[in-house]
């Protein structure tokens, strides 16, 4: 099909100019959403990195006088102020702990199956035939196959652990981005761009690493981003099968399957790590959204500052 | 248009293969059902009677070919634990399966479609800032939560709808609720990005020149050009609600092949196991196939290739 | 209450004609309840109930037995039989009840309750094929049954079984046409108050009462049963009147409105370690494991009304278990004589340090997985080292059953045991306190000594060697470490009557319900 009524986008428009550039920081600093979410973001990758070392000793010790402590309350130190979980331990530390599980399992799993499934579906896109029918077929399969059924293949190969969930759900996550890059791989392959590198000699690495990878990158990203939140619940359905993390390990998507036995009676244990899961997807999205607005203006989405025409061209 | 179904039906065919053969080699590295059918006392005897009658102790090819030769023939054998045949077993579920995930990729679709219609037609404005914010939210709210809540709000304390089950009308509207969250999400966001870009490309500028009003154009130019990606997006998310929507199955005690599906898992049923994955892997092959010819349909540019 | 009474009558022929307790003046209704568990049944054969989730619609309801345990007392008594007598070591003979028919019309005879105990016993074939039934793990070795005229029946056993009585309560009697095929039934037909009237797999069961009922006929007309997974959910279907009965109610979704009724099947929670590994073949390990866990603490904590600390592994109905033993001689929560004896065995050379697996499994009880963190933290506290391993069915039984293959690691296991049967033999022999045993993580030779002869013995001398036994093993071994009594939570509906026994964890009788209003 020819792209250009249904794709407008033309690589000139995709590719970064050095006046978009500029405007980055600008466009960034316009939108407070854009702000709160990069902050949100660095603050949990710091408790991440640090909560472990300095707080996994208070984090796990059960007080059982303290269980169901109610949230908003200072008497038992800030360490209570979001409460006590099930056996009385402080949910804010709890959270903190789980904050590097949750983000090594949302980053190595999806990073896998979106890196896989990226590099797969370019190849599949690009030579078709024979090569993208056969890698598709593999795709199916894979999509087909019951993620809780591959859950104790490994389980039954391993020991639980969290190495088994980001393989478990790395791979089966694989399909949806190797479709959707192939699927713009097919696309771009025929822009006339592509086929003036291929005219002028390019080899088959160069054009789909050079010319057709960086334009579908974005949707990927995209994507990737969208998974995170999925991930990170689906890993709680892995480990409530006993196939996932083991405790004292915890993460959010876990906090939040422990949670819901209580959700009459302690609304709090589950509705805390449920609402940074959702802060956190929520602050991945919008800040890719503005890096892909920064990078390709007909995308213009949300958080870029409103064009205007007049001056908006003046450096 | 007919060597292009046929084509896509034989590639189907070859995948569901692929799926089998895949899914019963591994079900079978999960462990035998032979523990888990008998309470803890029984002894070894016991169980080897057990296996015998289910034919689990001959060899794992035999095994196989056994139900190669039968499944060719529509005989996928008797559940382990049901009383009844396997096919039968996975072919029950998916009258409800069909009907919830065709419930909740219309809603889901529908509203989508308006509240990204309506984001791309106010873009950068409030309105657009505070639709976006709201689907990117719900589609990250945890599913079993959704239900547990909204049982307890709708069901026991506002008596609107039953609590579970399957029964009356008023019983598919937590359970289709529940499942459209997800898809609403990211249907919503889908329908903005591709109204944005056709709203700003030529010949959207050129209708407005020629002085249609811009309801009309949004309703019949834009929004035909951007379906092609909505329908794409759509029709991936109603392939993976068939095998999915497992919460909804547990919480709300909905029929579901999904849900089925991980009950064989479990309890290693491996005849129902393999069934389902047949019935689903057809079930999801035709549900390709109608996306395409609605491809062709919304946009005759679109070549069958 | 003990069962060694019952036991004692079980020699003579107990000669009682009254039939099993019925509620008093039931008066039919054409009312009609809806029941909500938690598990969907498997099967509907005479010859699966023994899982509950089978036994819970099909026992007592659809079939009868030919002897029932009392849920009052735990005495072994009539029902389809009406009496039995021992003839010799090895022979028995039941004198059936007249009159019974069944769903179908067919007449209840010698031959159909023969045709029913041979079909499930361990490899029992008909027509050439292999049946493989449930209730066979009832029957250790086969019995052989056949009909000596219309209404006696003579049973043959391989060894001496003074229980015979009391497993034959197991055997749920179908008609004879499911009895002559190898095929598991779907149209079940049996003798009790409620016939079958269809089954919707995923969906619902439902029965009707049955008007040629030899008993009484109860209060509750039609019954539809449905599965609902969540316990919330079974708890608000009695809250809007979606359902008149809901089991395994968690204690969080409790009302103290008179609704919640609760009832203790002999369950109990039980942590194993594992006496052939490290570091666990000291058994000052096993024995400091017991003084390490604050079960007076934890158990009413985290559990609430759903159970009781407990520091054996039977319940209190079942003749193994010992009366006193818990204030007397029980290792109850002590951190420093645990400690006391860590040290002892290391100072012998035991590894205590090695580190083991705590292994339980998601759905072991309900809120399983906090009391094995509370018990973690126990025994780190005293210096062992745990790890919580919390696995799938299948993987958990790994750890469960011998043999323990070689390479695998040291292990505490969490189990949830039953034994509504009363007789301790169904949890000591072969299955967790014999050498040979099936789930026996230990192997000493006295108490193999015990527990088979008490096999062999009757009455009060049977519950002696049980508890003898036990003794050994949870003081000296120390391999059986009681942790808490399972306490079950049942909801009812406005107006709904229903008192919950031991057996109801296996067995609601639709015919005990009554209606208030």
């Amino acid at each position: 099909m020819k792209g250009e009524d249904v794709m407008p986008q033309s690589s000139g428009q995709q590719r970064l100019s050095w006046f978009q550039r500029s405007e980055r920081w600008q466009m960034f600093t316009a939108s407070p959403m854009v702000v709160a979410s990069a902050v949100w973001l660095a603050f949990i990758v710091l408790v991440a990195v640090l909560a472990p070392a300095l707080v996994a000793e208070r984090a796990n010790f059960q007080n059982l006088s303290l269980r169901f402590f109610p949230p908003f309350q200072i008497e038992q130190g800030i360490e209570f102020i979001l409460g006590g979980d099930s056996l009385g331990r402080p949910i804010l530390l709890q959270l903190a702990m789980g904050a590097q599980t949750s983000m090594i399992i949302a980053f190595f799993a999806v990073g896998i199956s979106s890196l896989i499934g990226y590099a797969i579906g370019l190849v599949a896109g690009y030579f078709g035939g024979w090569v993208d029918n056969s890698l598709l077929r593999i795709a199916d399969i894979l999509h087909t196959v019951p993620s809780m059924l591959l859950a104790l293949v490994v389980l039954f190969i391993l020991e639980p652990s969290i190495f088994n969930v980001i393989i478990v759900l790395g791979i089966t996550r694989i399909p949806v981005y190797l479709r959707t890059a192939r699927a713009q791989t097919v696309e771009i392959r025929e822009r006339t761009f592509v086929e003036v590198a291929r005219s002028m000699g390019a080899s088959h690495w160069r054009i789909m690493t050079r010319e057709i990878a960086p334009l579908v990158f974005p949707t990927i990203r995209t994507l990737a981003v969208l998974e995170v939140a999925m991930v990170i619940l689906a890993a709680a359905s892995l480990t409530f099968l006993g196939i996932g993390l083991q405790r004292p390990d915890v993460d959010w998507g876990m906090m939040v399957a422990d949670g819901k036995t209580y959700l009459k009676t302690a609304w709090f244990v589950a509705v805390f790590p449920g609402v940074v899961i959702v802060l956190t997807a929520l602050s991945a999205s919008i800040l890719s959204n503005w890096l892909r607005a920064v990078e390709d203006p007909t995308q213009n989405i949300l958080f870029a500052r409103k064009p205007k025409p007049s001056r908006g061209k003046a450096p | 248009m007919l060597a292009f179904i046929r084509g896509r039906l034989l590639s189907g065919l070859l995948t569901i293969f692929g799926v089998v053969v895949l899914v019963f080699f591994l079900a079978r590295l999960t462990g035998s059902p032979i523990d888990l059918f008998f309470p803890e006392g029984a002894t070894q005897a016991q169980l080897e009677s057990f296996s015998r009658a289910h034919g689990l102790d001959r060899p794992l090819l035999e095994q196989f070919w056994v139900f190669l030769s039968n499944a060719a023939r529509g005989d996928f054998g008797m559940s382990i634990w049901q009383q009844r045949p396997a096919l039968q077993a996975a072919l029950s579920e998916m009258p409800a399966t069909l009907m919830l995930t065709f419930l909740a990729m219309t809603v889901s679709v529908i509203i989508a479609v308006v509240l990204g219609t309506i984001a791309a037609a106010f873009r950068f404005r409030l309105v657009d800032r505070i639709i976006t914010i709201l689907t990117l939210a719900t589609g990250s709210i945890p599913h079993f939560w959704f239900a547990l809540v909204s049982i307890l709000v709708f069901a026991i304390i506002l008596r609107l709808v039953p609590t579970s089950g399957a029964g009356n009308w008023q019983s598919w509207i937590l359970p289709v609720a529940t499942v459209s969250l997800g898809p609403i999400g990211i249907l919503t966001q889908v329908t903005r990005g591709a109204m944005i870009e056709v709203l700003s490309s030529g010949f959207v500028r050129n209708a407005r020149a020629r002085g249609f009003g811009s309801t009309r154009i949004l309703y019949r130019h834009a929004l035909r050009n951007a379906a092609l990606p909505i329908i794409a997006v759509a029709g991936d998310i109603a392939a993976g609600m068939v095998n999915g929507a497992i919460i909804v199955s547990v919480v709300f005690a909905f029929p579901g092949i999904g849900k089925a599906i991980i009950g064989a898992v479990l309890a290693r049923d491996f005849p129902v196991l393999q069934a389902c994955i047949v019935v689903v892997g057809i079930a999801v092959v035709l549900l390709n196939l109608i996306i395409d010819l609605i491809y062709v349909v919304v946009d005759p540019r679109v070549r069958l290739s | 209450m003990n069962i060694s009474a019952g036991l004692k009558a079980l020699g003579l022929a107990a000669l009682m004609s009254t039939a099993v307790a019925q509620t008093a003046m039931a008066e039919p209704t054409d009312r009609a309840i809806t029941v909500a568990l938690a598990v969907e049944l498997d099967s509907l054969d005479a010859c699966d109930t023994q899982p509950a989730q089978n036994a819970n619609i099909a026992r007592g309801n659809i079939y009868e037995s030919l002897t029932h345990v009392s849920p009052v007392d735990g005495k072994v008594e009539p029902l389809l039989a009406l009496s039995w007598e021992q003839i010799d070591d090895l022979t028995w003979e039941f004198k059936l009840r007249p009159d019974v028919k069944f769903h179908d019309g067919s007449s209840f005879t010698a031959e159909v309750a023969a045709a029913n105990i041979n079909r499930s016993q361990p490899g029992a074939m008909i027509e050439g094929q292999e049946i493989a039934c449930l209730n066979l793990t009832q029957f250790p070795e086969a019995v052989k049954a056949e009909a000596v005229d219309e209404l006696t029946l003579r049973v043959t056993t391989p060894k001496v079984d003074p229980i015979l009585p009391l497993r034959l309560s197991y055997a749920d009697i179908g008609n004879l046409a499911t009895q002559q095929t190898a095929e598991k039934t779907t149209n079940p037909v049996g003798t009790g108050p409620y016939q079958f009237v269809e089954r919707i797999q995923g969906q619902h069961v439902k029965l009707t009462r049955f008007d040629g009922y030899w008993g009484e006929s109860p209060e509750v007309r039609d019954v539809t049963y449905v599965y609902r997974a969540e316990p919330s959910v079974r708890a608000g279907m009695i809250q809007t009147g979606e359902a008149q009965l809901a089991t395994a109610i968690s204690a969080q979704d409790a009302t103290d409105d008179g609704r919640t009724v609760t009832y203790k099947d002999n369950r109990i929670v039980i942590a194993r370690p594992n006496s052939f590994k490290e570091p666990f073949k000291d058994p000052r390990v096993r024995q400091a494991v017991s003084h390490a866990i604050d079960r007076e603490t934890i158990v009413p904590a985290l559990m609430g009304i759903g159970g009781n600390p407990w520091y054996q592994m039977l319940g209190p109905q079942v003749n193994g278990y010992i009366p006193g033993f818990d204030e007397t001689e029980a290792l109850r929560y002590d951190p420093e004589k645990a400690k006391e004896l860590i040290a002892a065995a290391k100072a012998d050379g035991a590894p205590v340090d090695q580190e083991f697996v705590l292994v339980t499994r998601p759905d072991l009880f309900p809120g399983s997985d906090e009391v094995v963190q509370a018990i973690a933290q126990g025994l780190q506290a005293v210096g062992l080292n745990p790890r919580i391993l919390s696995l799938e069915n299948t993987a958990w039984r790994v750890y469960l059953r011998q043999p323990f293959p070689e390479d695998q690691e040291g292990s505490i296991i969490m189990i949830s045991h039953d034994n509504t049967s009363g007789d301790a033999t169904f949890s000591f022999s072969g299955n967790y306190a014999t050498c040979e045993g099936r789930n026996s993580a230990t192997c000493n030779p006295e108490i193999d000594r015990l527990v088979f002869e008490a096999d062999a013995a009757q009455g009060e001398e049977r519950a002696r060697l049980y508890q003898e036994a036990a003794r050994i093993m949870y003081v000296e071994e120390s391999t059986m470490i009681g942790i808490a009594e399972q306490v079950r939570l049942m909801m009812l509906g406005e107006g709904i009557e229903y008192e919950p026994n031991p057996l109801s964890g296996i067995e609601i009788r639709i015919a005990d319900i009554t209606f208030s209003d």
